[in-house]
């Protein structure tokens, strides 16, 4: 395959040239290499509209990065920069434009600097959470990372697609936690942006923005230059860590409970809130609860409210961490409690404390991404179970953002199981449904859909579900955080504010930066002039 | 190691032998695999689907300073992890045969991969009376090595095991990316 727009002799000097920056064994042309760079979790899969690639070029230093960024501009091939490609749900490895070269930064996987008295890591864009966890136990330092989960990939690469964690306060929001970037931009100039950009900087992971205006905002979810290096804040190790339970017996409790996790939280109380419902999760619903949501128009809450107080679990749960000495964690949840104790019938249940460093039984049984530990376990999930008979091949996210409130989840709930009768599909939202709270002010009503590698005509239903979605939660003010290539033209297409002024100031900024268009073409709806018309459509 | 088999059952000078393996230990057939290549003298991984642990404090050390192909019968979701990590390494899925006990009592295995890998192991499968999980512990000693763009699928059928087998199970070899290893510029 070779990229649109360039001929065949043009694509071989082009290979040739980025084989002398980066030696031979790290520019990859043969069907099986560049196969790998397709995404894994594609809703094409098997279609043509599938999005492959023509190379994948995996260069070691800013430098080569920089070398191969001006062959591409002079030749104008497409690149597509990745820093480990596993934005898995979110596209993978996988470009917008079909027949970019991917630009593979994987080699690049230099841990710069941690400092645990001052609380920053600098880092490339290639190392993993598990690379910058190992960096830090191995060292002994007295610092704990954030991670998502899964913890391989990028730091970098999930920081710039706006990646989220499940730790304490901001740290969890990774774009929000960064501190200062190395950029090649797409004519090969490095630029260093924050505290960075001065010689023999001294604060570049610790002050954000330099003087002067602050363009680090640019470089995420964009296609304005490739970042190389980048500094992020880091959580002082705490002494100890405490999680409580937080029951509350009534549908419409989770106004109240949602006012008081706020508090707690804005104010550094309390960590990450994990909000669930003991009615909903797996295991399937009894036969009462199967009655009451096959009634016409759905249960009314004094049913729902009615059947939560027969089975006696409570309607809503809310998990609170803390993070800290022993006796303030111990005082925080006495002060917790305090806050929710006006919800009548409340019930509080205290859970895991740890004295760091945790013993092996204790990481055994903890939520390990909630005490910065980076795992895998959650594929599990996506194993054949007793809970899981037929599992998929994968997913995408939808993510809209809503307000934090409990109003809001209740009214995500509403007119979403509405959308999923309307398109006469199974509803993937409930009446004890919660949002992800990864991040720190605002709620994303998470749904997962799955995909599958042997059944086009799911997976073509499941896009027409997903934009159906995408509609529908812009109607009502929500608008997604990050999503699959194959939907970015459509979500960016709902922040259309005075016709559309951002897409245009956007247009503007790729045009100065990147007449060409080489750098991740129509990434989140940014397309390069001379396609502009097109992929548009 | 005591009770260990000498030499490999194959002898050419284009094999090579399975670092280690690994083994999901839920699963009979697995189980008999980690048998079998304990008595050829081969390291035995043992995980419960999740890769974590082993990747953590063994794999990745290893991928870093000597790649070397290795073998195992796990989960999908398992090798789907292994195979995504092992692309940073400069590693491939050189094979994987995807076992699945059907409805009519017949064992069924879809093989792919390199096609001498997976033209040899169809005809350990067919010859191994059910007894896939020792047949691929001894093919992991003298593993033929993959060659780049001649891929292929076989499908094989054999008797069912004697045991129940509670979920499907993928063979599967993962080895150093072949450095001749280039394509066309089309």
């Amino acid at each position: 395959m070779l990229p649109p727009g360039v001929s065949a002799g043009t694509f071989a000097g082009a290979v040739k040239q980025f084989q002398g920056i980066v030696g031979k064994d790290w520019v990859f042309t043969s069907d099986e290499d560049v196969a790998l760079y397709k995404d894994s979790y594609s809703p094409f899969w098997g279609e043509k509209d599938e999005i492959l690639v023509s190379a994948a070029v995996a260069p070691s230093t800013a430098e080569e990065v920089s070398r191969v960024v001006r062959v591409a501009n002079t030749l104008k091939i497409p690149i597509y920069p990745i820093s480990t490609g596993k934005n898995l749900g979110y596209g993978g490895s996988a470009p917008n434009l079909s027949g970019s070269v991917v630009l593979d930064l994987k080699r690049m996987n230099r841990v710069i600097e941690v400092d645990d008295k001052r609380h920053f890591a600098i880092v490339e864009p290639g190392v993993s959470y598990f690379d910058l966890y190992r960096y830090i136990q191995e060292r002994g330092l007295k610092v704990w990372i954030d991670t998502p989960d899964p913890g391989w990939g990028s730091v970098i690469g999930n920081a710039m697609d706006h990646g989220v964690g499940y730790g304490f306060g901001p740290f969890r929001d990774h774009f929000y936690s960064h501190c200062g970037m190395e950029v090649v931009l797409p004519n090969g100039e490095i630029v260093r942006t924050g505290m960075g950009a001065l010689p023999n900087a001294k604060t570049w992971g610790e002050y954000h923005y330099g003087v002067g205006p602050y363009v680090d905002g640019l470089f995420g979810q964009s296609n304005f230059g490739v970042v190389t290096k980048m500094g992020f804040h880091l959580l002082p190790a705490p002494e100890s860590y405490l999680t409580g339970t937080v029951i509350v017996p009534k549908r419409n409790d989770i106004v109240s409970l949602v006012e008081g996790a706020n508090l707690l939280e804005h104010a550094g109380v309390i960590g990450m809130p994990e909000y669930g419902s003991p009615l909903g999760g797996f295991g399937g619903a009894d036969q009462e609860m199967r009655s009451l949501m096959s009634k016409p128009g759905g249960p009314s809450v004094a049913d729902l409210d009615q059947y939560a107080e027969k089975t006696n679990r409570g309607f809503f749960r809310l998990t609170v961490q803390f993070y800290g000495a022993q006796k303030v964690v111990r005082a925080q949840w006495e002060y917790a409690k305090e806050v929710f104790a006006g919800i009548r019938g409340v019930k509080f249940n205290e859970g895991d404390f740890i004295k760091f460093p945790a013993t092996q039984e204790q990481l055994d049984k903890a939520h390990k991404v909630s005490i910065g530990v980076p795992n895998l376990a959650i594929f599990q999930i996506g194993a054949r179970s007793e809970f899981n008979p037929s599992p998929t091949d994968g997913h995408l996210w939808f993510s809209p953002i809503i307000p934090k409130s409990g109003e809001a989840i209740l009214e995500a709930q509403d007119v979403f199981m509405k959308a999923f009768r309307d398109m006469n599909m199974p509803s993937l939202v409930s009446p004890f449904s919660t949002p992800a709270t990864w991040m720190y002010r605002a709620f994303v009503f998470i749904m997962g859909f799955p995909v599958y590698r042997n059944n086009i005509e799911q997976n073509k239903k499941t896009r027409e579900v997903f934009k159906h979605l995408i509609q529908v939660a812009a109607e009502h003010g929500w608008g997604e955080y990050r999503t699959p290539p194959v939907f970015q033209q459509q979500v960016t297409d709902a922040y259309s504010y005075n016709n559309h002024a951002l897409r245009r100031l956007h247009e503007t900024l790729k045009d100065a930066v990147d007449p060409n268009g080489i750098i991740s073409a129509g990434r989140y709806g940014i397309w390069p002039k001379q396609m502009r018309g097109q992929k548009k459509a | 190691m005591a009770g260990e088999r000498e030499g490999a059952p194959y002898s050419n000078s284009e094999r090579v032998r399975s670092g280690a393996v690994i083994v999901e230990m839920t699963s009979p057939l697995a189980l008999a695999f980690r048998a079998e290549s304990i008595q050829w003298g081969l390291t035995a991984h043992g995980i419960h689907d999740d890769i974590t642990d082993l990747w953590y404090h063994h794999l990745d050390r290893q991928w870093r300073t000597a790649p070397a192909p290795l073998a195992g019968i796990t989960l999908s979701t398992s090798l789907f992890c292994l195979e995504t990590f092992a692309r940073d390494y400069g590693m491939r899925v050189w094979f994987r045969a995807v076992h699945k006990n059907r409805p009519d009592g017949l064992a069924e295995h879809v093989l792919s991969g390199d096609e001498r890998l997976v033209e040899q192991a169809a005809a350990l499968c067919r010859g191994c009376d059910g007894e896939w999980g020792r047949a691929f512990a001894s093919f992991a000693t003298a593993l033929p090595l993959a060659k780049s763009g001649k891929i292929q699928q076989k499908i094989v059928e054999t008797a069912a095991p004697p045991y129940e087998e509670p979920r499907p199970m993928v063979s599967w070899i993962i080895g150093p990316r072949p450095r001749n290893q280039s394509g066309p510029i089309s």
